[in-house]
């Protein structure tokens, strides 16, 4: 009995200290990133959905590159956003359930897998069951926050240049 | 503010015109407004530099003028000063800001090697990045790999200004040395990125486009990045006359090749982009080549363009081919419908 425990103990010991291969862990996380990378200040002045009011705003964090610093001074980032994302945005004028992101119309914006962490250090608490998700349309995360009946409420769009896509992965 | 800004730069150097160009139809009719750019500084730490022959011009180690600093220092009171007057100052690096590809080799990449070269130039640094600027950032191919690193995710590579209908394209020029060596498959992906919709752009297509750095515009750089000698600028003016609306334009047709290069690529770039977005982008401002110069031709719709090099603090310049050469250390500016060039040095 002795022995088993002696040897339980050093393979143990080998994995703590690297000794023997690990398996990888992939953890999906989507780091919400400072104001900079997108554009709304606090969770209060998240876009609602569906998007009735607030679509002007939503085009022109898309082309200001997500960044009031840019719009301060008038600098675009992306050339004719509004143009190039009015039909999503026209989608998002209708109610739309965190089933509906995974319908042929939301996939042919956002290809990728949904991330379903979302990692914001200005959460107070951990998020419960109907925690927001994300997906990537290549070049911004949008991040959609739902109710206890999964209907999609609010939006809040965020660059992560240094985060990968599941799709591109494969590339 | 073009009068203002000359000032602003007078008080800390001497100051020569480069070239000048007028547009009416550039959407910057306001005068209370200046957009000013700095071009490639190519910053290293300051053990990295002492391997190499020359570095940032009136920048590095045993320079007493401090100039760049100086300048930036300007132009960040000459902003302070106009926002009290209701006027507007906007600041861009054109990027190649850390040069990244001489400081390491850049599998060994990471963030001390980052804070190596920031550390060798705080107060520079401290001065461009100060909120209080809000200077908008451009990755160049030097400091491209920047992306990798969360605290550089708001910088860009193409911003497009007066934002509500641009009309002008700001991109480091990296970009055109690619469309000009030929390899449009490599390529498609990143036009997308660069000029068009926003099809799946994002860290797969950026590595795509760092391998392509590495593979078409690394080199040796023991004697120089971009420039095999002073690049020729032309006769520059003494800013106690007045600026011409436009001077040492360079064409196609009477300039030598240097003087227009990407000229014809960027051209025919922004009448893609006019025609498949609706857009009515006439000029392109770039870095890169470290050889300040405005260029001209016409756009197939008989619109004119023009291709602003906004030139370099790196390397040097002459005033003629074979001339005495000056160090490049050049500012650009916009108001009023005009693009200045401006050739800077210490007073004496």
């Amino acid at each position: 009995m002795r022995t088993r425990t002696l040897w339980i103990t050093i393979a143990l010991t080998a994995q703590l200290a690297g000794c023997c291969p690990q398996q990888p862990v992939t953890v999906t996380v989507l780091p919400v990133p400072p104001q900079d990378s997108r554009w709304q200040g606090s969770d209060q002045d998240r876009i609602a959905l569906p998007l009735v009011s607030g679509r002007e705003q939503v085009e022109d964090a898309l082309k200001f590159g997500l960044n009031r610093n840019n719009k301060e001074d008038n600098v675009a980032v992306v050339l004719n956003a509004k143009a190039l994302y009015k039909r999503l945005l026209d989608r998002l004028e209708k109610p739309a359930t965190f089933s509906d992101l995974s319908s042929d119309v939301f996939k042919q914006w956002f290809p990728g897998k949904i991330v379903m962490q979302i990692v914001d250090a200005r959460d107070l608490t951990r998020p419960g069951q109907h925690a927001p998700v994300a997906l990537s349309d290549g070049r911004y995360w949008w991040i959609f926050y739902r109710n206890a009946n999964d209907q999609l409420t609010s939006v809040m769009v965020a660059k992560v240049q240094a985060i990968d896509t599941l799709v591109e992965k494969d590339k | 503010m073009h009068d203002q800004l000359l000032q602003a730069l007078s008080n800390v150097a001497t100051v020569r015109l480069v070239a000048s160009y007028t547009d009416n139809e550039l959407q910057f009719p306001n005068g209370n407004s200046i957009q000013v750019l700095i071009p490639d500084m190519h910053l290293l730490s300051a053990a990295r530099r002492t391997l190499y022959t020359y570095g940032t011009n009136y920048e590095g180690a045993g320079d007493t003028s401090h100039l760049l600093q100086s300048v930036v220092t300007a132009i960040a009171q000459l902003k302070m000063d106009a926002a009290a007057a209701n006027q507007r100052v906007v600041v861009f690096v054109m990027g190649d800001y850390l040069d990244l590809w001489r400081e390491c080799l850049l599998a060994d990449l990471n963030d001390e090697v980052i804070a190596g070269i920031r550390n060798s130039h705080q107060q520079l640094l401290g001065l461009l990045e100060d909120p209080a600027l809000n200077t908008h950032f451009l990755l160049g191919n030097h400091d491209f790999e920047l992306y990798r690193f969360p605290s550089y995710n708001a910088w860009e590579r193409r911003f497009f200004i007066p934002g509500d209908d641009p009309t002008i394209v700001l991109m480091h020029g990296d970009y055109f040395d690619w469309v000009e060596q030929n390899i449009p498959e490599d390529l498609r992906d990143i036009a997308v990125y660069l000029f068009s919709e926003p099809v799946e752009p994002g860290k797969a297509i950026l590595g795509k486009m760092a391998d392509l750095n590495k593979k078409y515009n690394s080199t040796d750089y023991s004697t120089g990045i971009e420039l095999t000698g002073p690049a020729p600028l032309g006769s520059m003016q003494n800013p106690s006359r007045p600026c011409p609306p436009n001077h040492n334009l360079q064409s196609l047709k009477s300039s030598p090749p240097a003087a227009t290069k990407f000229l014809e690529s960027a051209c025919r770039e922004c009448a893609n982009m006019n025609a498949s977005s609706g857009s009515h982008l006439r000029m392109v401002i770039i870095g890169h080549t470290h050889h300040a110069r405005i260029a001209t031709m016409s756009m197939p719709d008989g619109t004119p363009f023009a291709l602003v090099d906004t030139g370099a603090w790196i390397e040097s310049c002459a005033e003629a081919e074979g001339g005495t050469a000056i160090p490049n250390s050049q500012i650009t500016a916009i108001s009023a419908n005009q693009v200045r060039i401006y050739q800077l040095a210490p007073h004496a």
